[in-house]
């Protein structure tokens, strides 16, 4: 079964090479090194370039105020840096266009981005300075540092691994990422494929970008490997639960103030701002779409189907990896990575084709949807269960053996009991991926498909923004919820935030 | 081990004093954690502060290495206030080695990049000779610092944390509790190598500890530390043989302890006539040390100086025996005994008292 889901994985990667092949090397240098290609690369480059370093900068800088000064409110902005995460960078894209009309452009991509996705350093690195060892920091001090020295000496170097991190799926998102950047006008590979793909359906010159954005991929995938090498950074001894210390910022108080305003002033005030122009706007009226509650139910279906499925899968794969580890069951994990962390556009295109060439009868069928879902965010639901799975003691299973349960009982009774929150806590994120997915779900999609966000991108195209706020506060609503549980795990020593 | 191998020390040997605590006071909130403490730690001695879990020991070290500080008294290093009324010298201008409960090595750097983490800019230069050096000194293999500290065992870490510490030279090093996580066997080699390679390099050290048998032999002074206040100071005989209270003697040893009556220089208690050296008179009680009682067989037309009891349980514990023996009207009492005496349940026997009793007023 695992097997199985890891093959399937296979064809998005099989399918850029197939097709590459079959293009034939002429006509594919031809289409690859053109002047358009360069234009898409360089945007997409300095895109990468400028803004994952901003982001990982903003990130420490926030989670380190937060969890390390005596900064009053401390608390309530450690909420509402997470709260961006709720806001699909599309929706997000909209309500700056929304404020700001005249947006386009590299800079303007880079912002739009930025703050849409800074959180995903923010979170994790939250997270470890959490869990770092204060007698460590003290031990610095007590060899001579000053407390700056000891942050870029001790603390920053321990906190390469989260930032390394939430880096990489912060450039998985930039290349993967198509509603924010087509409202602002900035042309990346995504985009430049999917206007390929709505112009020539399914042209070799769309395969050929999906060929480079692939390629775009696994670059960053193998920069990160390597940035990280075999770094781990076990917390050596047992230490004592106490806290680090925080300290005063004394006269820097106002300017720390004042950047973690401007963050949540941008990042979270200005698209809800939009929203909220738009929704009172609307008034009543907006409401009484006559797709809003398709929409709504199409969603949630497709999102609770998608996150079960997804878990179900996912749990094989995720036993093999804890219970019976092997190099086998280490190539089926990975797979799913490699696989996840290609943009869900080169996944929907791979299963298109696939479909229209060997199975018709699965082209445009919400099954075929399904299992492109399940692709893109089967590790947010293998990461999940694994630690849940780690985390319960082999022996426990083995007493309720020696109390008469039969094995294949006393794993259910037990074992499944205590991984139930971690698999609910996946498929909450499978859930969150879901709603606000929107790339693939247009181009895969049967006719007459309204989800939340194919709704809401329809009427911003027809620049009815007065007619897409009810679904983006809709979208914001469904994602509130998962956020908050991120935010909560992050907080109680369990990594869930390296599979978003 | 040789001392021409150990980093020499520039200061601290004129001093008498090391470290000066006048007065300290320490709270957490509305709790009181250290009390009007005082203590000196002379220079070049090892000191060792010892009390149970809560008794503010560690606290007490925290204020010494600058990571906490006090809410009264003063504290000076040498002739200089590091911490008292207007004064706050943060732990990295103080000077001060410091080892954590667990090394706290730092997870992302080698042995080697850890043992010369607090090096000077311009020591650096002869980096590898002086982390080898460091590493002898705590008799670890040079080659070991190309190792992650997670490759190290328990004991192996704190060495590597000892060598960090004594590669900035301090005139004093503090120690928390650097020896509890370790096995018993490791625990004890360890501390001897740790107080062996300490004193080679003449530096004062502050031990904290809640073991009482660590704290009698590592140090020439304990101070014995409880509820936040400072029970006894003195060397470790002292302490032990001659304890301030009752509590105290309990806390560093076993003990056994009757009702007695004292009178110039003797006390009356169960075991008869013991000398003592209080001058306390009237109801009191008196203390011994196990090892201070001795079992004998009763035989017939014996002296009868001690006292008669008959054992009603005996334990065998390898080497010796614990004999829990029934007085005549003060109850039982347990004395372990060594040797090959074999006594049996049932058994009458003697039982004296060897030097002084110690004796505290009633309660």
């Amino acid at each position: 079964m695992a097997a199985g889901v890891s093959l399937l994985g296979l064809v998005p990667l099989g399918y850029v090479a197939v097709t590459a092949i079959l293009t034939g090397g002429p006509t594919l240098s031809a289409l690859i090194f053109r002047a358009r290609v360069g234009e898409l690369l360089a945007n997409t480059a300095g895109l990468v370039v400028v803004t994952v370093p901003l982001c990982a900068l903003v990130g420490v800088a926030a989670a380190w105020l937060v969890e390390r000064t005596r900064l009053a409110g401390s608390r309530a902005f450690a909420i509402l840096l997470v709260v961006p995460l709720a806001i699909p960078a599309f929706v997000n894209s909209y309500g700056w266009v929304s404020a700001v009309p005249s947006l386009n452009g590299l800079w303007s991509g880079v912002l739009v981005a930025g703050l849409s996705y800074f959180p995903l350093v923010y979170l994790p690195t939250v997270a470890a300075l959490r869990r770092l060892d204060p007698a460590v920091e003290e031990s610095a001090r007590s060899l001579g540092v000053a407390p700056i020295g000891v942050f870029f000496r001790v603390v920053l170097p321990q906190l390469r691994l989260p930032i390394l991190g939430g880096s990489l799926i912060i450039g998985l998102h930039l290349l993967s990422e198509y509603g924010a950047f087509a409202l602002i006008r900035f042309d990346t590979f995504t985009t430049a494929i999917v206007d390929q793909f709505r112009s020539t359906f399914n042209g070799p010159a769309a395969n050929a970008l999906a060929g480079v954005l692939v390629l775009c991929c696994l670059v960053l995938l193998m920069g990160e490997s390597g940035a990280r090498g075999g770094a781990r950074y076990a917390r050596i001894g047992s230490g004592s639960a106490r806290p680090a210390e925080r300290s005063a910022l004394g006269g820097w108080a106002p300017a720390a103030y004042l950047f973690l305003g401007l963050l949540v002033a941008l990042s979270v005030a200005v698209p809800f701002a939009s929203v909220g122009r738009w929704l009172v706007s609307g008034g009543l009226a907006a409401w009484t779409d006559r797709y809003l509650l398709t929409a709504l139910g199409q969603t949630i279906g497709y999102g609770l189907v998608g996150a079960v499925a997804t878990c179900l899968l996912a749990f094989p794969i995720a036993l093999l990896a804890v219970r019976f580890p092997s190099r086998v069951a280490r190539i089926l994990e990975s797979i799913n990575y490699v696989t996840s962390s290609l943009p869900g556009l080169v996944t929907a295109l791979a299963f298109v084709t696939v479909a229209i060439r060997l199975v018709p009868a699965l082209y445009q069928t919400a099954a075929l949807v399904i299992v492109v879902y399940l692709l893109m965010f089967l590790p947010r639901a293998i990461v999940n269960l694994r630690s849940g799975l780690a985390q319960v003691p082999p022996g426990l299973e083995e007493a309720a053996r020696s109390l008469g349960r039969p094995p294949l009982l006393a794993f259910f009774t037990v074992t499944l009991r205590f991984v139930m929150p971690s698999a609910l806590a996946g498929s909450a994120l499978v859930f969150l991926g879901i709603v606000t997915e929107l790339t693939s779900t247009l181009l895969l999609a049967p006719n007459g498909t309204r989800t939340l966000a194919i709704q809401f991108w329809s009427r911003v195209n027809d620049i009815d923004y007065v007619g897409a706020a009810p679904y983006a506060s809709l979208m914001i609503l469904l994602s509130l919820p998962v956020t908050y549980l991120l935010f909560a795990r992050s907080r109680s020593d369990r990594m869930v935030v390296n599979s978003l | 081990m040789s001392d021409s191998s150990s980093p020499s020390r520039e200061s601290g040997a004129i001093e008498s004093s090391a470290i000066d605590i006048r007065g300290i006071g320490k709270r957490y909130g509305a709790t009181p954690v250290l009390e009007s403490i005082d203590l000196d730690v002379p220079a070049g001695s090892k000191t060792v502060i010892v009390g149970s879990s809560g008794s503010g020991k560690t606290t007490l070290l925290r204020l010494l290495s600058g990571f906490d500080f006090p809410d009264a008294g003063t504290i000076r290093i040498g002739s200089d206030i590091v911490a008292g009324p207007g004064v706050a010298v943060p732990a990295h201008r103080r000077g001060i080695g410091h080892v954590a409960q667990d090394g706290a090595l730092f997870p992302h750097l080698t042995v080697g990049q850890n043992v010369s983490f607090g090096l000077d800019r311009h020591e650096r230069g002869d980096r590898t000779a002086i982390v080898a050096e460091l590493l002898e000194l705590v008799s670890l293999d040079p080659s070991l610092s190309s190792r992650r500290p997670d490759e190290l065992s328990g004991g192996q870490q704190q060495r590597v944390a000892l060598a960090r510490a004594m590669a900035r030279k301090p005139g004093i090093m503090l120690l928390d509790e650097p020896f509890s996580a370790l096995d018993t066997g490791l625990r004890a080699a360890t501390r001897e190598l740790v107080a062996a390679a300490l004193s080679a390099a003449g530096v004062t050290t502050v031990l904290v500890t809640h073991d009482r048998e660590e704290a009698l032999t590592f140090g020439d002074q304990v101070a014995v530390l409880r509820d936040g206040r400072l029970a006894q100071v003195g060397t470790p005989v002292a302490v032990y043989s001659t304890p301030a209270d009752l509590a105290t003697a309990r806390f560093l040893g076993d003990a056994v302890v009757f009702d007695a009556e004292a009178s110039g220089g003797r006390v009356h208690c169960a075991l008869g006539l013991v000398a003592q050296s209080s001058s306390l008179v009237g109801a009191c009680t008196a203390l011994f040390r196990p090892e201070q009682l001795v079992v004998g067989p009763l035989l017939p037309g014996a002296d009868a100086a001690g006292c008669v009891a008959r054992v009603v349980a005996v334990e065998f514990q390898g080497a010796s025996q614990l004999l829990t023996l029934e007085l005549a009207g003060t109850g039982s009492i347990e004395i372990p005994v060594t040797g090959a005496s074999a006594h049996r349940r049932g058994d009458q026997v003697v039982v004296r008292a060897l030097g002084d009793a110690v004796v505290f007023a009633a309660s």
